[in-house]
């Protein structure tokens, strides 16, 4: 990490030094789904600054902008102060609760009587537990709370998040995660849509890579806009949005024609010649594969004829430049990492880009090789302990129940992990609970997550939660979602003032940090998942149903004493110990990561790393159907004909309702699908693509001053403002200056903000950072929060709801939104 | 002699703008107000645009315009090339503001009240507000940093200029200035421009080195490498 | 004047209040005609009302800044770098040096101006309104950003504060009964010439004082175009020297309302020409 260097005048001064009044204290940042390692500086018990966490191997003592907006975040004035109850019985966006302040006692009691009664009318299925970010400690409450309950209804946010992405890797190189990167020894990127010293999942690490990454190797970024990345890296393909399959074809197909693959990994024709020619179709006999599965098949069902010549007018990206690039691309072989991101995944014809992207790795032989991407070693993990013998009769019946996603349905396969039904479809929730279908839910608890604000077709969310009977959020502050809920609950900040922990992977380590209570809340709060679920099963105890509390005290006791939990603080901390015991128990394998002391010491050192990922460790087996790598992809094949086989269907029947072009054996390799868009084109001009804001911490820092006063940090955008960025050019057509207000309208809806030409974008896309719009959570977040007045607009109430169905991803991305832009009024 | 100064290294600089954020932090810095800022400049048409960021601070000028003209002489050099003000002699007039080239100074106005000591909760009862928090830790913010009174008000007067003093509060015992040290591209080393072996040094012997606005001579001592 | 100036119109009125002051006082010590006792009423009331208008102004100054009642820093904290540390203390010498003179003319009856100590004090006296007369256009080309730092911020400034003193000035005589003789129209006429010549050459000079200095001039054309040249050269300059044309050319209609239509002009020009010069042209700066 950033080490001190001295500069010490040689003074004998007594005065307290700087940073010596206080004292540092590890936790671990969630601000994006990086999970840094940090430390917090505490003086009198209040936090005053954040920096990397030294021990950590992964974002090795550097973070980036967004902990020190968590500070803000920590002690925002418009954070709840304690419980409160909505007084207006009306929901919807232009009501006002009528909040009051009431007692945890009071909160927990209503919302145990609401359980209680579905209890006893045997409907324990119509309970809904939701949630967005979470920790370790989630399945404490999340998971044991409803299924001893009687619910099997728990939906994570999964699906509006970046599953596609997964879904990628899993169907070509077995790997059902995100990747991790060997960027030290990577001599060409390209990222596509990856903008990773602004987002993604490494953020401090790969910001403190740049410039000897940039230095050492090629960056090339695909991204429909001018990325911050794409500003410091050596080539910028700007793609039209949607349209990267093309582009990718197209690298794929000079670099087999030009015989540039990698032979080691790949194979090669038996007799050594290149018969991969433009437009001709190669008999498969003819070529030997290695660790590969289907090259020869790709290039019959999609490669043959993708020449850059036929890319460029559909991705927007000249011939030149697409030779350019697999050439490069190609030379540094195996040390290439075509890096995929959201941006290529998160679209209705997502999967195909996803693996499409991905396969130049496989091309290329660098998968898991020197400089390409990477797996990462398994943290080893404490179990929630067994529920199922506090499961009753009720509980049971209820957790029969069928999901209330729908999940499974023929357009819905849900595959996660390869398994199919197995995935949570979060945006859909917002549709059954409209249609009401398939049953009605009465009541929902959600927390750490915002969705009528950070879903698409957001006003769908305000419709179903307005609808809904019975709604309690637990949140920092009272957000979009929290208007519409009967009882709101203050959570604690997870940085600074809970227990928990978090596991993940950056710099080719797996590691799992710890979150502490570093300080004691201004305010009445409690943990999430843990306090407040030990305040519901307390009230669901004493109104006869023990078991939840029985669980837990039977289940949670602390690993070092054996004592049982008393209290929600208790189980707070047995919990956390609990699932991370295998880490800092000395007796355990720690499979050649850190050695801890034990207990103490992990809460002093705040983290324990693995081993560094080794080189090559699946090649023998991908852990893919053929256990190659597969360009043509058996596993997807098998999970494709399996789900249209349950409904009697065909595959081509399948792709068809999925939304997807291919028509028989492409539905099985990486190909080019044209972008799917919503609205017509002569009624809606423009297409609409969006980013996240490099000060985001995901939907939550708008309310801070130095998020807006910082908000230019994203290239093209304007502190304390939200501007839709337009091509100079169309600018000039529109008649519409940089400043003016304009309505953006799609088929979803319409939001004002301000216009900005800019010449990051090209003409014809229009580019809107997600982050600003909100019409609640605070004063500096929203215009007039009593007005319910925006800052800005929120993107997602013009894009609107669809999916990349194989994983049920919502799709934000690939412009899926067409839109008009009409000069107005300043609002 | 001494001469503490900047070298900041744009090709390893990622335009974060954490340097920038932090140095509110560390110094207590109230909304609208910056001590330290950015330029951003932009080029070019469609695809060949740049986009360049460009982090800026106070530049320690040699020949500081600030100190020139400051009436009052609370604007001054010290022994180590800094250019630091003694906030008990301002009076406010904002000659130095006026002067500086680089508009590093800030003025703490009369007209703008300050973001901390607003007094209104948006749910009355159920939210708090600045004024409680106050009242609760006693500071100015919650995250007040005290360290920052060693050499300076922790927060300044109103009616009264500050700006980027180099942290010397932190230089003085031997920790790297905040936005240095909070860099998560390392892009920015504080050191002894007279000394040869100071990182800082080196990076201007092993790189061209250029420093905003040379025509107006003030020699600053933040020194730019490389390009964004 | 919502781009945030710094200097607010204080600063403006220390200029320009401060500018007619000593423009009075000046044109007190060398424009003024008559002998003895004749031209004691037009000394009395010179002297005040430059004492009270440079005073009014540095009032306004002092009233501006961030801490009015630190203003003793800028005695133990002098700084010979600094014009304005030079001009606070130029602008407090030669309030006490008018005060004595107003003293020295209201108290001492017997022939003051004969006095030796009259002389002496009235000519640092002059020295002091020199030097300040200079400092109110030095002190914005000292910050030497924007359109400040061109050239002949200090001569326009000179010129105006004289113009419109001597103007006042000559008003004031008027009151006093005096006769005019035909010099006050020559030194008005030849004012406003100094004052509309160097107000054109202004255009010309901002090129050189730098790209910061062009776009300032450009803005400030945008917004204050117009009260640059009808307010300021217009009404300030070509119609005091019209005016000044008229009396010269028929020296019988240099009566009473046409002396205080000049002032008037004059005065009214020369705040036009100094609230664009403070106010406007104060972006780019801060
Ligand atoms: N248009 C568009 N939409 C997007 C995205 C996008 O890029 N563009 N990104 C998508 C992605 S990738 C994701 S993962 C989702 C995230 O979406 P969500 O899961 O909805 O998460 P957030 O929007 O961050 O909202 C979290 C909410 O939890 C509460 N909260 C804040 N801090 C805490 C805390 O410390 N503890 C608790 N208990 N509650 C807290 C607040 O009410 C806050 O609004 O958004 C998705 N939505
Ligand atoms: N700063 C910051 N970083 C974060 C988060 C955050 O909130 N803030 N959240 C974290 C979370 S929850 C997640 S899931 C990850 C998401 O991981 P990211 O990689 O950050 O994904 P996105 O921001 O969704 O999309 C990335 C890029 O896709 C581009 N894009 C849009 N459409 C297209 C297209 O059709 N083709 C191509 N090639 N690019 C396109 C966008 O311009 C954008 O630059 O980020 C994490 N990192
Ligand atoms: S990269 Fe993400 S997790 Fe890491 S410090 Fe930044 S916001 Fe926190
Ligand atoms: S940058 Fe400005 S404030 Fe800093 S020393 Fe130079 S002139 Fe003074
Ligand atoms: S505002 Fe203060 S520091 Fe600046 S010039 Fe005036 S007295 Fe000096
Ligand atoms: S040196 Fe300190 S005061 Fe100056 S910009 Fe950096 S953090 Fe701010
Ligand atoms: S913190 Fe470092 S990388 Fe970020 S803007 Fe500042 S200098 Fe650049
Ligand atoms: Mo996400």
């Amino acid at each position: 990490g950033p080490t001190l260097r001295a500069f010490a005048e040689t003074t004998t001064k007594e005065e307290p030094k700087a940073e010596e009044g206080g004292t540092w204290v590890s936790s671990a940042c969630q601000g994006c789904t990086s999970w840094c390692a940090v430390q917090v500086y505490v003086e009198d018990g209040r936090v005053v600054k954040v920096k990397g966490n030294p021990n950590s191997k992964a974002n090795r003592g550097f973070i980036c902008p967004r902990p020190h907006l968590a500070i803000q975040q920590l002690y925002d004035p418009d954070r709840l102060k304690g419980p409160m109850k909505r007084t207006n019985p009306k929901k919807g966006r232009d009501e006002d609760p009528g909040f009051v302040p009431i007692s945890w006692d009071e909160a927990t009691e209503a919302i145990a009587d609401k359980l209680m009664e579905l209890r006893a009318t045997g409907e324990t299925h119509k309970f809904m537990f939701l949630k967005g970010r979470s920790t370790n400690n989630s399945d404490v409450f999340f998971k044991a709370l409803p299924q001893i309950y009687g619910s099997r209804n728990c939906f994570a946010h999964s699906t509006i998040c970046a599953e596609a992405e997964k879904l990628g890797a899993g169907v070509t190189e077995g790997y059902w995660d995100y990747r991790d990167y060997d960027v030290a020894n990577t001599r060409y990127f390209i990222m596509w849509g990856t903008d990773p010293i602004a987002s993604n999942r490494q953020i401090a690490n790969i910001s403190n890579h740049f410039g000897d990454m940039t230095d050492n190797a090629t960056v090339a970024v695909v991204d429909p806009r001018l990325s911050v990345t794409a500003a410091k890296g050596d080539e910028w393909l700007p793609v039209i949005p949607g349209q990267d399959g093309a582009l990718a074809s197209a690298i794929a197909h000079v670099i087999l024609v030009e015989g540039r693959w990698n032979k080691d990994f790949v194979g090669d024709f038996s007799d050594g010649e290149n018969r991969f020619v433009a437009g001709s179709k190669v008999d498969e006999g003819l070529f030997a594969e290695n660790r590969t599965n289907g090259l020869v098949k790709w290039w019959n069902v999609e490669l043959f004829d993708k020449t850059p010549e036929w890319a460029e007018p559909l991705c927007g990206i000249p011939a030149e430049q697409i030779y350019r690039v697999a050439r490069g691309f190609a030379s540094a072989a195996p040390n290439a990492t075509s890096w995929m991101s959201p941006g290529v995944a998160m679209q209705v014809r997502g999967a195909y880009m996803a693996m499409a992207t991905n396969a130049l790795n496989g091309l290329v032989g660098s998968v898991e090789n020197v400089g390409g991407p990477n797996r990462a070693p398994s943290v080893p993990a404490g179990k929630l302990p067994d529920i199922r013998p506090y499961q009753d009769e009720i509980a049971l019946a209820g957790v029969k129940q069928p999901y209330f996603d729908q999940r499974g349905t023929f357009d819905f396969p849900a595959v996660a992990k390869g398994k199919l039904h197995d995935q949570v479809i979060t945006n859909r929730i917002a549709d059954c609970l409209n249609e009401g279908e398939p049953y009605d839910i009465k009541m929902v608890i959600s927390y750490w997550n915002n969705w009528v604000y950070s879903c698409t077709g957001a006003q769908r969310w305000e419709e179903a939660l307005a609808k809904l009977p019975f709604f309690v959020h637990i949140t920092l502050n009272p957000a979009e979602m929290s208007q519409f809920a009967d009882i709101v609950l203050p959570a604690r900040h997870q940085m600074f003032e809970r227990w928990g922990s978090v596991t993940n992977k950056q710099d080719l380590h797996s590691y799992t940090a710890l979150e502490q209570p570093v300080v004691e809340p201004l305010w009445d709060t409690l943990t999430d998942e843990t306090e407040i679920s030990w305040l519901i099963a307390e009230k669901l105890a004493d109104k006869g149903f023990p078991n939840v509390l029985d669980y837990y005290r039977e289940c949670f006791h602390d690993p070092e004493t054996d004592a049982a939990p008393q209290s929600g603080k208790d189980l707070s901390l047995f919990a956390t110990k609990i699932m991370t015991k295998p880490l800092w128990d000395p007796a355990s394998d720690k499979k050649g990561g850190d050695e801890l002391a034990g207990w103490d010491d992990f809460v002093e050192k705040g983290i324990w790393n693995s081993k560094k990922q080794g080189y090559r460790e699946h090649w023998d087996d991908f852990g893919t159907k053929t256990g190659k790598y597969e360009f043509y992809s058996e596993t997807l094949k098998g999970i494709l004909e399996e789900h249209a086989a349950g409904f009697g269907k065909t595959v081509d029947e399948l792709m068809k309702e999925l939304n997807y072009q291919a028509r028989g054996e492409a539905a099985f390799v990486p190909h080019y699908e044209e972008a799917y868009r919503e609205g017509d084109e002569s009624e809606y001009p423009f297409v609409f693509s969006e980013h996240r804001s490099r000060l985001n911490r995901e939907g939550r820092t708008a309310n801070t001053s130095w998020y807006q006063e910082f908000k230019d940090v994203d290239p093209g955008d304007e502190p304390w403002d939200d501007v839709l960025k337009i091509n100079p050019v169309d600018c000039e057509k529109l008649g519409i200056e940089t400043g003016d207000a304009v309505r953006v309208t799609s088929v979803q809806g319409s939001i004002v903000v301000h216009a900005k030409a800019w010449e990051g974008t090209r003409p014809g896309v229009v580019v809107k950072c997600y982050g600003q719009g909100h019409w609640a959570y605070g004063k500096i977040a929203t215009k007039d929060y009593a007005a319910k007045v925006p800052r800005g607009g929120n993107n997602n109430e013009i894009i609107p709801s669809n999916f990349e169905r194989i994983s049920s991803s919502t799709t934000r991305h690939g412009g899926l939104a067409r839109v008009k832009i009409e000069k107005v009024e300043e609002a | 002699m001494t001469r503490y100064g900047m070298v900041i290294d744009l090709h390893k600089c990622v335009g974060c703008g954490a340097c920038q954020i932090a140095c509110k932090k560390e110094n207590n810095v109230d909304t609208g107000m910056f001590w330290s800022h950015h330029l951003i400049e932009e080029s070019g048409v469609f695809p060949h645009v740049r986009h360049e960021y460009t982090p800026t601070m106070c530049n320690h000028c040699a020949d500081a315009e600030c100190v020139r003209v400051c009436p009052t002489s609370a604007m001054h050099k010290d022994e180590n090339g800094l250019t630091l003000h003694d906030a008990s002699r301002c009076i406010g007039c904002k000659s130095c503001m006026m002067a500086c080239p680089y508009s590093a100074v800030n003025f703490n106005r009369k007209d703008v009240p300050r973001s901390w000591d607003d007094d209104e909760a948006i749910i009355p009862g159920c939210t708090s507000t600045a004024k409680e928090q106050q009242g609760k830790t006693g500071l100015t913010v919650p995250y007040y940093n005290k360290d920052r009174a060693a050499t300076y008000p922790g927060v300044r007067e109103v009616g009264t200029v500050e700006k980027c003093t180099m942290c010397d509060h932190r230089v003085k015992v031997g920790l790297a200035p905040y936005c240095a040290e909070v860099c998560p591209a390392q892009a920015r080393v504080f050191g002894d421009l007279d000394d040869p072996q100071s990182q800082a040094s080196q990076l201007l012997a092993r790189y061209e080195s250029h420093v905003l606005k040379p025509e107006v001579g003030t020699h600053p001592a933040v020194h730019y490498v490389r390009g964004f | 004047m919502d781009y945030s100036s710094l200097w607010d119109v204080r600063i403006l009125l220390d200029l320009f209040l401060g500018g007619v002051g000593i423009g009075i006082f000046l044109f007190l010590a060398f424009g003024v005609w008559g002998k003895g006792e004749e031209r004691l009423p037009i000394l009395k009331a010179g002297s005040i009302a430059s004492l009270v208008l440079v005073g009014l102004g540095a009032l306004c100054l002092v009233s501006e800044l961030g801490r009015p009642f630190g203003i003793m820093s800028t005695v133990t904290g002098f700084n010979a770098t600094s014009i304005t540390s030079w001009g606070g203390m130029l602008q407090m010498a030669f309030l006490l040096i008018d005060a004595a003179l107003c003293v020295m003319l209201f108290a001492l009856k017997d022939n003051v101006q004969g006095s030796v100590a009259f002389k002496i004090v009235g000519a640092v006296g002059v020295g002091l309104a020199s030097l300040v007369l200079v400092y109110h256009g030095l002190v914005l080309n000292s910050v030497g950003r924007g359109l400040w730092a061109d050239a002949l911020i200090t001569p326009l400034f000179m010129a105006s504060s004289l113009l419109a003193g001597g103007a006042a000035a000559i008003a004031i005589d008027r009151f006093t009964g005096s006769i005019l003789p035909a010099g006050t129209a020559r030194f008005l006429a030849a004012a406003s010439i100094a004052v509309a010549v160097l107000m054109l050459a202004f255009g010309f000079t901002v090129a050189p004082a730098g790209a910061d200095a062009v776009y300032c001039y450009n803005i400030m054309m945008q917004q204050s175009g117009m009260v640059w040249w009808l307010c300021a050269l217009g009404v300030g300059a070509i119609a005091p020297l019209a005016l000044s044309v008229i009396a010269l050319a028929k020296p019988s209609v240099w009566n009473t309302s046409l002396v205080v239509a000049t002032a008037v002009c004059a005065v009214a020009g020369s705040f036009a020409l100094k609230f664009v010069l403070t106010s406007t042209a104060q972006i780019f700066i801060g």
